[in-house]
Parts: structure tokens; sequence; C-alpha cells
């Protein structure tokens, strides 16, 4: 243990030495009597504790002090003086320094036990200190793992649609609008996977802006340039990343069908899709102008059977309204 | 007139696009995408590989790359490495980072960052048009 100990008597530093070798007896106490001699020790690395005088001829304690706590913000500070008062005690107290001892017999006692806090004050503050370190390093790690892993899962899902892409290459027509349409499902997918990196938790998505990016992919994708998209949003929507996902997938079902089966004549249409909180309800729409079906129509294949466990998933109530000539919609509760 | 016919067709068979991926299966569509357009396409697995093929004088038009692959350096090293060995060259970059880097500090030339997942057709649409007004820039001037 190294201390500085600042004083001009040399009766005093021999006082604060004895009680310094009391406490520990092998801890090397350095006197210091000029400023040379005090700055070269701080440059010799960080002392345990320095013990000063406030009045020094060659400085002041509340220099010494400022030197020290400057380069060592950590390394504990005690002052031992006959001069000054409360107000100068305060003032250096809030400038950081760990204990102010008057030099009277009566304060001897006083003089060792802050001596000792003031050491245990010091082991303990560099004790957090390092356990914060620690702790700021692990979440710096966790959180360059978590931004590992989502780079990965985009890598891979980029993988997933090129190799079904590739496939549909070397294949009959039909097969190859299957294998396009299970990549653009992916793709549905990674359109809300890439809202998630959105947020600062990662764990919610803006699915406004989802649903605008399944809705504008599937339109370019499917080349319905006859179509047009409208947006109808009242505000935002904010959901959890377990929601989001099947809701995502839902709203591509349904646009994928709109786009497929409303407009079998071609033609110029209009395809909604919309957003809005009804009873503090939040509700999605998906609506277009075309053929529309009859009440009693059944819609068969996957799209009708994904669409009914993707609602279940994402928590929503589907309610279709559709008329022969008038177009469909669908809106989706979110319960 | 005649030179100028040459003169253009030299062009439309010089500007080879160069795709930089180091995932042979996200590679091989992109490659194949680009040359159903009509487009000459060169290949690299990774950075060190397309600074070898810029190195040796290929008449590149555009770099389309992955930031990050295995090798001495990646994507962005690339780029950078660019910026002296093959300026002007305009960059493409595809990646799946959240946050993009600094690109324009690295190499002016990056004109688009794409980020992953992408559709295979939207960069090829990309890349052609961004292609189309350098053909002619290259063309016969007057």
């Amino acid at each position: 243990m190294r201390v500085l100990v600042l004083d001009d008597n040399p009766d005093d530093r021999q006082l604060v030495l004895r009680e310094l070798a009391a406490l520990w007896p092998t801890a090397n106490a350095i006197e210091i009597a000029d400023l040379a001699a005090f700055e070269a020790m701080l440059d010799d690395g960080v002392p345990d504790l320095v013990v000063t005088d406030l009045d020094l001829r060659w400085s002041s304690g509340r220099e010494a002090l400022a030197t020290t706590k400057l380069r060592y913000p950590g390394c504990p500070v005690v002052m031992f003086t006959g001069t000054g008062d409360e107000t100068t005690a305060v003032e250096l107290m809030k400038a950081g320094l760990d204990d102010y001892v008057v030099k009277s017999p009566r304060q001897l006692s006083r003089l060792r036990a802050s001596l000792r806090r003031a050491i245990e004050v010091s082991a303990s503050r560099t004790a957090l200190s390092e356990r914060e370190a620690q702790l700021t390093a692990m979440v710096a790690h966790k959180d360059m793992i978590v931004r590992e892993l989502h780079h990965r899962v985009k890598n891979n899902l980029q993988m997933i649609t090129s190799l079904l892409r590739l496939r549909a290459r070397k294949t009959d027509p039909v097969t190859r609008a299957q294998l396009e349409e299970m990549a653009e499902r992916m793709e549905a997918l990674a359109a809300v996977q890439l809202r998630i990196y959105d947020t600062e938790t990662l764990d919610r998505v803006d699915f406004r802006a989802t649903l605008s990016d399944i809705a504008e992919g599937l339109m370019k994708a499917s080349g319905s340039d006859n179509i047009g998209l409208d947006r109808d949003f009242d505000g935002p929507l904010d959901l959890e990343v377990g929601r989001a996902m099947p809701l995502g997938l839902l709203c591509y079902e349904l646009i994928l069908n709109a786009l497929k089966h409303a407009w079998p004549k071609g033609g110029d249409g209009k395809l909604t899709i919309g957003l809005r909180t009804q009873d503090a309800q939040p509700e999605v729409r998906i609506c277009d102008d075309g053929a529309g079906f009859k009440e009693n129509a059944v819609i068969k294949g996957l799209g009708t059977r994904l669409v009914h466990s993707l609602a279940a998933e994402a928590k929503a109530e589907v309610v279709t309204l559709s008329k022969p000539g008038d177009g469909t919609t669908v809106t989706l509760r979110l319960v | 007139m005649s030179s100028d016919s040459i003169a253009t067709d030299r062009t439309s068979v010089t500007l080879a696009v160069l795709v930089v991926e180091d995932e042979a299966i996200i590679r091989m569509l992109l490659v194949e995408e680009l040359k159903d357009t009509g487009l000459v396409v060169v290949e690299a697995d990774g950075a060190d590989g397309a600074m070898a093929i810029l190195g040796d004088g290929a008449a590149i038009g555009l770099v389309v790359t992955d930031v990050r692959m295995p090798g001495s350096t990646d994507g962005l090293g690339l780029a950078a490495w660019m910026r002296e060995h093959a300026p002007g060259v305009p960059i493409v970059i595809t990646s799946g980072f959240s946050t993009p880097p600094d690109c324009q500090a690295i190499n002016p030339a990056i004109i688009r960052v794409v980020s992953k997942p992408y559709k295979p057709r939207d960069v090829v649409n990309l890349l052609a048009a961004l292609l189309a007004p350098m053909a002619q820039l290259s063309g016969p001037s007057q």
C-alpha cells in the first residue's frame, strides 16, 4: 500500500505515519514536502491514499486534492488540518474529499478511523467500478450476439428464398408458380423480421410499416400494374413480435387471395389496406373492389386453411364481408 | 456511322457486373437472374477474389457486393480498396446489417445499399437501371 503524506510540519507527518503504521504495518508511507516530490509520486502511479494538510507552503491542500482527483478520480484523499472551518470542509467534500479531520488531541482517534474508512470506501468503490465494467462488457457482448443472430436470420431467409427460386427456374410452369409463391411467403416473413430491428428493444414491430411492405412486395411480385394500392391508416400499430409474425403472414395470404381472385377478368381495381382502432381494439382491414363472392361460397386451398390457423395464432377474429360485384372486405379484429 | 456503332457494341460487351457474395446459393441465383437480362456477369466468392479480378484489369462496369464475407477483408474493405484501385466504378452493397455503415466515407462510389433479404428481381432491376445511363454515357460522345 502506498500512502502520500503532505504536510509542512514534520511532527504532524510523524503523527500520520504512526497512525498508518498502526493500521497497516506494511504500508509504504511517503512524506512529501514539496511540489516536485508530490508530482513525481503521482507520476509513479495511483496512490492508495493521500493525506494532506490544508495549508502547505509550496501549495495547498485544495490544490493537492484537485490534482489527485484529476489524475486518479478513485484515489481517496483525507485532509488533516489545524486550520479551515466547516464551510471549507463542506466545499472540499463536494470536490471529492473523503474526510476532514481537525488537528487536535481530541480528534486523534478520529484520524485513525477516518484513514481506515477512506481505504475501505475506496476498495468498495474500486470493486463496484470493476463490476460495472464487467457488466458493461457483458451487455456489449450480448448485444453483439443479438445483432449477429439477426444478421444470420436475414442471411438464412435470403438463402431459403434463393434456394426456392433456383429450383423454380428448373421446373414446369405450375411447380414454378408454387415455388415462387413459397419464396414470396418467406419474404412476407422477412418483411416482419426486418421491421423488428427498427425498434430499440427488438421485441416489437411497427405493423403499419410492415403491412405496407408486405402489400407493396406482393403487388410488385404479382405484376398487377392495373391495381392501385390505398392505405387507410388512422394511426400506428405496435405489436409484439410473437403476434406480428402470424398476423403478417395472414395479411400476406389475404392480399395474395385478393390479387388472385378479386379481378378474374382483369381491368382496373383498387386494393385498400387499413388500420384503425375501434373501441380500443385495433383492426386490420384488407379490402378490394373486385368481383366479390356469394355469402356461402367456400374458398378452398392452402390459403384458407392457413388463414384460419394464422388468425388463431395471432388472436385475430376474421370477419369477411363480400357481395357479388361489390368487392370483399376482410377485417381482422385483434382481440 | 460505323465507328460509332462499333464503340456502342464494345461498350455493351465491356460493362460487366461483378457479383461478390460468399453464399453460393445466393450468388448463383443473382448471377443467373442477371445473365437472363443479357448482362455480362463475373463472380467472386469474396473480396480477395474480387480484388484479383479488378486488379487484373477486367472491364467491370459495376460491383455488387455483400458486406460480411470471409477472407483478408470484407465487402466494405473491398469498397475502400476500390477507392484507390478502381476509382469511379459504382458499387451496390447488399447487407444483412441493421445499421448501415457510413458508406460515403468509405467510398463515394457506393451508390446504393440494399438490405438483405432482398428480392433478386429488385436487385436485377436496380442494376439494369443503373447500367442503362452508363452505357449511354460511355457510348459515342458528341
